[in-house]
């Protein structure tokens, strides 16, 4: 296995002295070539990490590792794309590419120039004169011909209405899979994600709920349909204390048309008991889970299933 | 990054260049009207120092009435529209990158924050300081023909807008505006800040560079301080302290020494903003 090209532990870092806590706690690593979606709702601090990784940010407690070192030291290997795409509204869009080209080494300018006049983009129209989706293109070909190791890109979708986002979705990934680089970026929408990412990060409230391949998450977790009341009235056979090899987690319950849906974390085996379905996630389920799920501070018993049923969140 | 910093900077050069221009146009144009009344003056036997004519004082008179209007046109013009100029140029350096976002993307290419600050804010205050000086150059030369039809008496009443100063002065407002800049984030209210801080500053350096060097003092057989000095009015009808003519360019250097280690400590005043508060 090849060197992560992005590393944190225990990572945590706080706004101002006495100020909130932006992320804590955060462990992750996201390996070369992998594609990390990192999701949670506003505030969750989805930035906060990005910040961290792209160096604009010092860490407050814990490590920030890019290719093994703090990334203010490592700025040449990191592609920076900020929420929002903001550019400089009075330059041109040839003298924005000229700042990438003059203040980075590796620069390439024969694929911003290509990118560019791809997508239809005159060189000499002002960054303020163009479409919302022209100037995230522009800003992501700023970070692509860059060549980095590691892509960041903030809620590259945000702001782009469904046409304009599902065309720059497609044109990211391809020049995102292209650059070979590794790829972590924020987003709030989860349905596109399930195709193109490998990797899945949820975070709420600074904290991580969940991390990990996409594939192994979904094997290891099960929503669990069955009557309503379940599994407080009619616990299965998997849910009894007994179960071993590292059991099982209730992660969180919904009720919804006189049914009880339950998210589960699951060892090798589960046996769904009588009159209960089990199917393995999907993304959205997943996520959606583990964001419903109660804060783990306030959760004083986790192990214990029905503790935490008979006062849902 | 010098191409960065040109391509960011280059519309405001050329304004700078354009205020310069026209600066040095009208100092020149009055001079060379100072110059020709100068010359029938002295044809008269009237100039400052060796009036030997009886008739002088009406035609003295008549120079100052003329020429009066230099001290607020240029005296005091010239260094505050230097630093007027130099506040709007230093206040959107750091705090409208923050105000537009774009701090994000020029923090994160290969080149690290500081020497991102540090490359931008000396190459910008280098221009500044040129700038200063030839505004300087201009009004030492305009200044002239004044001393010798009278309009002043010598160099020193104009120590605070000729020679070395205006250098000085527009390098501390940019300073203090990048700073501002970097604190307050908005550019508006960072030039305002620089400007009472400049003038403050200014004002309160001037006086230390005025009272704090040794002064030489006249002497009872002097008939009084010369005409080519500096006094520092004191109480003292004996022994009047004053700054001969010697002491002009060390006490320009002085002043400027003074002006420019305040501009640096407010550059890292400025850096320390950058360096330490949340994005």
């Amino acid at each position: 296995m090849t060197a992560p090209v992005l590393d944190c532990a225990g990572l945590g870092h706080r706004y101002g002295r006495r100020g909130p806590w932006g992320l804590r706690d955060c462990t992750l690593t996201v390996p070369a070539g992998g594609v990390v979606a990192v999701v949670g709702p506003n505030g969750a601090g989805k930035t906060t990490l990005l910040h961290l990784a792209a160096g604009l940010l010092p860490a407050t407690e814990g490590t920030m590792r890019v290719a093994g070192a703090a990334p203010t030291q490592r700025l040449e290997q990191i592609g920076f794309a900020p929420q929002d795409a903001p550019l400089w509204p009075h330059l041109r869009v040839r003298d924005v590419l000229g700042i990438g080209a003059h203040l980075n080494p590796r620069w390439d300018a024969g694929l911003a120039d290509d990118r560019i006049a791809s997508l239809g983009i005159s060189p000499r129209a002002r960054v303020s004169a163009l479409s919302g989706g022209q100037r995230a293109q522009v800003a992501l070909t700023l970070v692509l011909a860059k060549r980095p190791e590691l892509l960041l890109l903030d809620e590259p979708l945000a702001n782009l209405d469904p046409i304009a986002r599902r065309a720059f979705l497609a044109s990211m990934f391809e020049a995102c899979i292209d650059s070979g680089a590794a790829v972590l970026f924020s987003s709030h929408v989860i349905a596109e994600l399930e195709r193109i990412c490998d990797h899945l990060v949820v975070l709420a409230g600074g904290r991580v709920r969940l991390a990990g391949e996409i594939d192994q998450l979904r094997r290891t977790h099960r929503v669990i349909t069955g009557p309503a009341g379940w599994p407080t009235t009619q616990p299965p056979a998997a849910l009894d204390a007994s179960s071993t090899d590292g059991g099982w987690q209730l992660i969180s319950v919904r009720q919804a048309a006189g049914r009880t849906t339950a998210l589960v974390r699951v060892g090798a085996h589960l046996l769904a008991g009588p009159g209960l379905d089990a199917a393995e996630p999907t993304l959205d389920e997943l996520v959606l889970g583990y964001l419903d799920q109660r804060h783990p501070d306030q959760e004083p018993s986790r192990q214990d299933p029905r503790s935490q049923l008979e006062a849902p969140a | 990054m010098s191409w960065v910093i040109w391509r960011q900077h280059r519309a405001q050069a050329a304004w700078i260049l354009v205020l310069l221009a026209t600066m040095w146009g009208l100092m020149l144009w009055v001079r060379a009207h100072a110059s020709a009344d100068v010359a029938g003056l002295r044809a008269a036997g009237c100039l400052l120092g060796d009036i030997s004519q009886s008739g002088c004082q009406p035609l003295l008179d008549d120079f100052a009435v003329r020429y009066n209007f230099t001290i607020p046109a240029f005296e005091l013009a010239v260094p505050l529209i230097l630093a007027i100029t130099a506040a709007l140029v230093g206040a959107p350096l750091v705090a409208r990158e923050v105000e537009q976002r774009t701090h994000l993307v020029i923090w994160t290419q290969s080149v690290t924050r500081q020497r991102w600050y540090h490359g931008t804010v000396v190459t910008v205050a280098a221009g500044l300081g040129l700038a200063g000086l030839l505004a300087g150059a201009g009004t030492y030369y305009l200044q002239g023909p004044l001393s010798d039809g009278g309009v002043t008496s010598s160099r020193w009443p104009w120590f605070f807008s000729t020679a070395l100063a205006p250098a000085g002065a527009s390098v501390l407002a940019f300073a203090l505006a990048v700073a501002a800049g970097a604190w307050l984030r908005r550019p508006l209210p960072a030039v305002a800040v620089a400007l009472v801080g400049f003038l403050a500053l200014y004002a309160a350096a001037g006086r230390a560079v005025q009272t704090l060097t040794p002064v030489q003092h006249t002497l009872p057989s002097d008939r009084g301080v010369p005409s080519d000095a500096w006094t520092w009015p004191t109480g003292a009808a004996q022994a009047i302290p004053y700054h001969p003519a010697t002491q002009f360019w060390p006490l320009q250097l002085t002043f400027l020494a003074v002006l420019l280690t305040l501009a640096a400590a407010a550059l890292v005043l400025g850096w320390h903003a950058i360096r330490t508060r949340a994005l």
